[in-house]
């Protein structure tokens, strides 16, 4: 009555798991009707989460215009508007995210590649493991801005802080997820490839990289956000130039408009990284899996 | 079991080796006289500062005013998060009304709302609670969420049976059985409010704004300030000790709590 | 296929009538049951029988008012279902007991909804605990417990708000075959001793036969009643008799040419 999910031996799990999505897409057709009332449910679950922005919109306006706050605290929306468009017209805006942007970007290239090492070392050496674990998560135990002082006591306030800041928080998002890549290797798997007879290699190659490869790439979305997060940090405190130092800049001259703006823009640019990472997660699975096997 | 414990049990003087290691070569460097580049702080004065600092009341009263800044944080934005999440896990219109706007605001950085909170709530205690109190807020509320919406239909239908009205339901069946769900949320919620409260006292603490700062973060941030390589190590040391011994009181806790879950598996 | 049934003095415990439901799975409705009539008198004991996914959880399900019917109707003790209610007890294959309470808790806060007083709670728990065998282990946490014992603990709490009628829906499928024919005879026992109308869902038909008054071999694809059987043999029934033997044979019979 129940299917027996007994492995054939002469199928490795890879082409199991091929052939299973090769079917999922005909397991569901898509019909017309299917589609029509999803655009309808969906156009109206979009009202519906609109209506909360749009709330608190009118109430922004209306406190503004009639001066219910101080300017200075809360600018009216036009104004916050007419300073994006100013600030995007004058090119300050992208120049400011294109210097966070290198920033993320250098940190990110630096401090995974050193997590994918030492993860990657750790997970397939127990005794690396013995060596480095308890160090790491000592370290990790604080977090990136308790370190912050320390690097700006070493490396000053110059670019080289933020770069090493911001690799120090990708680091560990990406060390973790390739230990857990290597560990995570399923027992059975593991043991079909010794059945097959397979070498070192091959095991690596069919078994090892392909369940790896998804969690890599959870790592670089993980550092990736995390790193966002403290490049917005450290360049609030210690900088002259990107995004994080416009924003404290605006606040230190009671620009509120141009607080609002940068906030904006660092939702609107993190929720973007995040969602491209995903993306390309999706992507580069589904690939692995097609590729491979 | 008992050979595995006696395996670990062997290799465990690995992991101290590289801070061993780290230590002497610390010690070593110290004694030859490389402390006088400015830069590098002989073992000794770290231990020496850590004793001034704990010994003339600043260490001490920057540990607690912190403890005691991130607990107050950490509750408010958990009763809140707690609050919204509830809503939003047992009513799919407010869901479907608020989590959209919720999702919105979390996208933006935590530190990137200290510019604004200053500006409305100035920079005092306020700000920072509020602060620590958002950071906390998302991930309970998400989790809470996560954890009513969770519950498996085939205990949703024993309430039924019993001719549960929704009270009924939410005290007897959803809370017992999101509790899990919920619980991790609060420990994610205090790691971050952690965080928080280091990030908020720090800016403060940095010039940015005037005010009389206190905590760790304004620790480390005067330290720095006045380029006091020794007190940043020990604030660093007290940031990282601290940090753990509080995550585990409140994992074990929390553990206690939902004791049901651990046990059953 | 409704067969009609002998007009009984009393009013039947459960009626039903006409009943048809479907479901849409996977974008494609799918028929669960049609026209499906039953009666059942009160106090006997009813299986119903057929291979899996012939609608036979769903006409439970139906009956205790987790679900509702497309059409036709289901009376209770002559009044129509209209949710599930505490005259109507259920017990899952899955025991479905709240793995953060104990035993005891399990079984009293089914009674949450009734007006017993407390000292009264208390002893329907204890006396159910002590009736179903698990005196010892009302504090209990589920997760303790073997699989014959949280069903047993299942019972009880079903048991528990005194209903009419208990819904079983596979009980004893995923115990192992010893625990299995060991709690049928005690089931048995309970059945006598509280002596409420049973209607249980299965798919062993010697458990059917073992235990039933009558029989309902049920086809699926649409799910339909096929047969009904009277079970006459009496009590106390022994499986390696002639006549047990013959009737499950019968049965099997009929669920060949339903499955096929």
């Amino acid at each position: 009555m129940t299917i027996n999910p007994t492995i054939n031996p002469t199928i490795t799990p890879l082409e199991y798991r091929r052939r299973f999505r090769a079917a999922v897409p005909l397991l569901w057709p898509p019909g017309f009707a299917d589609l029509a009332s999803g655009i309808l449910r969906r156009a109206g679950s979009v009202l519906v989460a609109l209506a909360l922005p749009l709330a608190i919109f009118a109430a922004w306006s209306f406190a503004a215009r009639y001066q219910l706050v101080a300017p200075q605290i809360l600018p009216a929306p036009s104004v916050v508007g007419a300073t994006a468009i100013e600030l995007i017209k004058s090119g300050q805006l992208q120049s400011e995210l294109a210097v966070s942007l290198f920033r993320l970007a250098a940190g990110l290239v630096i401090g995974a590649a050193a997590g994918l090492a030492v993860g990657l070392a750790m997970g397939l050496s127990t005794a690396v493991e013995d060596y480095l674990a308890p160090t790491v998560r000592a370290i990790w135990l604080v977090p990136s801005l308790g370190w912050l002082p320390f690097f700006m006591l070493i490396f000053g306030i110059g670019e080289a802080l933020k770069i090493v800041l911001i690799a120090k928080a990708c680091f560990l998002p990406m060390m973790v997820n390739s230990f857990d890549g290597v560990r995570g290797v399923s027992p059975k798997h593991r043991d079909v490839a010794r059945m097959l007879e397979l070498g070192r290699i091959d095991t690596l190659r069919f078994v090892v990289v392909p369940s790896l490869f998804p969690h890599l790439l959870t790592g670089l979305r993980l550092s990736l956000s995390k790193g966002w997060q403290v490049l917005v940090l450290v360049e609030m405190i210690a900088s002259a130039a990107g995004i994080g130092y416009l924003m404290t800049w605006g606040r230190k001259s009671f620009q509120l408009d141009i607080v609002l703006v940068t906030m904006l823009l660092i939702g609107v640019v993190g929720w973007l990284l995040d969602r491209a990472a995903l993306l390309v997660q999706a992507r580069a699975t589904a690939w692995a899996s097609r590729s491979v096997g | 079991m008992d050979a595995r414990a006696a395996i670990s049990g062997s290799r465990r003087w690995r992991g101290i080796v590289l801070p061993a290691t780290f230590v002497a070569l610390w010690g070593i460097a110290g004694s030859f006289g490389a402390g006088k580049s400015g830069l590098f702080i002989p073992l000794g004065a770290v231990i020496g500062a850590l004793f001034e600092s704990i010994r003339n009341g600043d260490l001490p009263g920057a540990v607690g005013a912190t403890i005691l800044r991130a607990l107050v944080g950490w509750s408010l934005g958990s009763l809140l998060g707690f609050a919204v999440g509830l809503l939003t896990g047992l009513s799919t219109g407010s869901q479907r009304a608020i989590a959209p706007t919720l999702h919105g605001a979390r996208q933006v950085a935590l530190f990137a709302w200290i510019p604004l909170f200053s500006a409305w709530l100035g920079n005092g205690e306020a700000m920072k609670i509020a602060l620590i109190s958002l950071s906390a807020f998302f991930p309970v509320l998400l989790h809470v969420e996560a954890g009513c919406r969770g519950v498996p239909a085939p205990f949703r239908e024993v309430g039924r049976l019993f001719a549960f009205d929704r009270i009924d339901e939410i005290r007897f069946v959803i809370l017992p059985a999101a509790a899990p769900t919920i619980i991790s949320g609060l420990e994610l919620g205090f790691t971050i409010a952690w965080i928080g409260t280091i990030g908020a006292e720090y800016l403060i603490g940095t010039g940015y704004m005037n005010a009389s700062p206190d905590g760790i973060g304004a620790f480390l941030a005067g330290a720095r300030e006045n380029a006091r390589m020794d007190l940043v190590v020990v604030g660093i040391l007290a940031l990282g000790s601290i940090g753990f011994v509080l995550d585990r009181v409140v994992v074990q806790a929390s553990r206690r709590a939902a004791g049901w879950h651990k046990r059953s598996r | 296929m409704a067969q009609a049934l002998p007009i009984a003095s009393t009013s039947p415990a459960i009626e039903i009538a006409h009943v048809a439901k479907s479901f849409v799975v996977n974008g494609a409705p799918l028929e669960a049951l049609r026209d499906v009539s039953l009666g059942v008198e009160p106090g006997t004991f009813i299986s119903l029988v057929g291979p899996s996914g012939c609608g036979k959880s769903t006409l439970l399900r139906l009956i205790s008012g987790l679900e509702s019917a497309d059409s036709g109707h289901i009376r209770v003790r002559g009044e129509p279902v209209r949710g599930p209610g505490l005259d109507r007890g259920m017990v899952f294959q899955d025991h479905r007991l709240f793995p953060w309470l104990t035993v005891e808790h399990n079984i009293l806060l089914s009674l949450r909804r009734t007006t017993y007083s407390e000292p009264q709670k208390k002893r329907i728990v204890r006396d159910l605990i002590a009736l179903v065998g698990l005196a010892g282990f009302e504090a209990a946490q589920p997760h303790q417990l073997s699989g014959g014992m949280a069903q047993r603990a299942a019972i009880a709490r079903a048991l528990a708000p005194r209903p009419d009628i208990l819904l079983l829906d596979e009980p004893f499928g995923a115990l192992d075959s010893l625990t299995r024919t060991r709690l049928q005879n005690e089931f048995l026992r309970i059945w006598e001793h509280e002596g409420i109308t049973m209607l249980m869902v299965t798919h062993d038909v010697e458990e059917a036969v073992f235990l039933s008054d009558r029989v309902v071999v049920i086809e699926p694809r649409p799910g339909r009643i096929r047969r009904t059987v009277d079970i006459r043999l009496a009590r106390p029934r022994r499986r390696s008799d002639a006549d047990f033997v013959a009737l499950k044979e019968e049965i099997l019979g009929e669920l060949n040419v339903a499955e096929a």
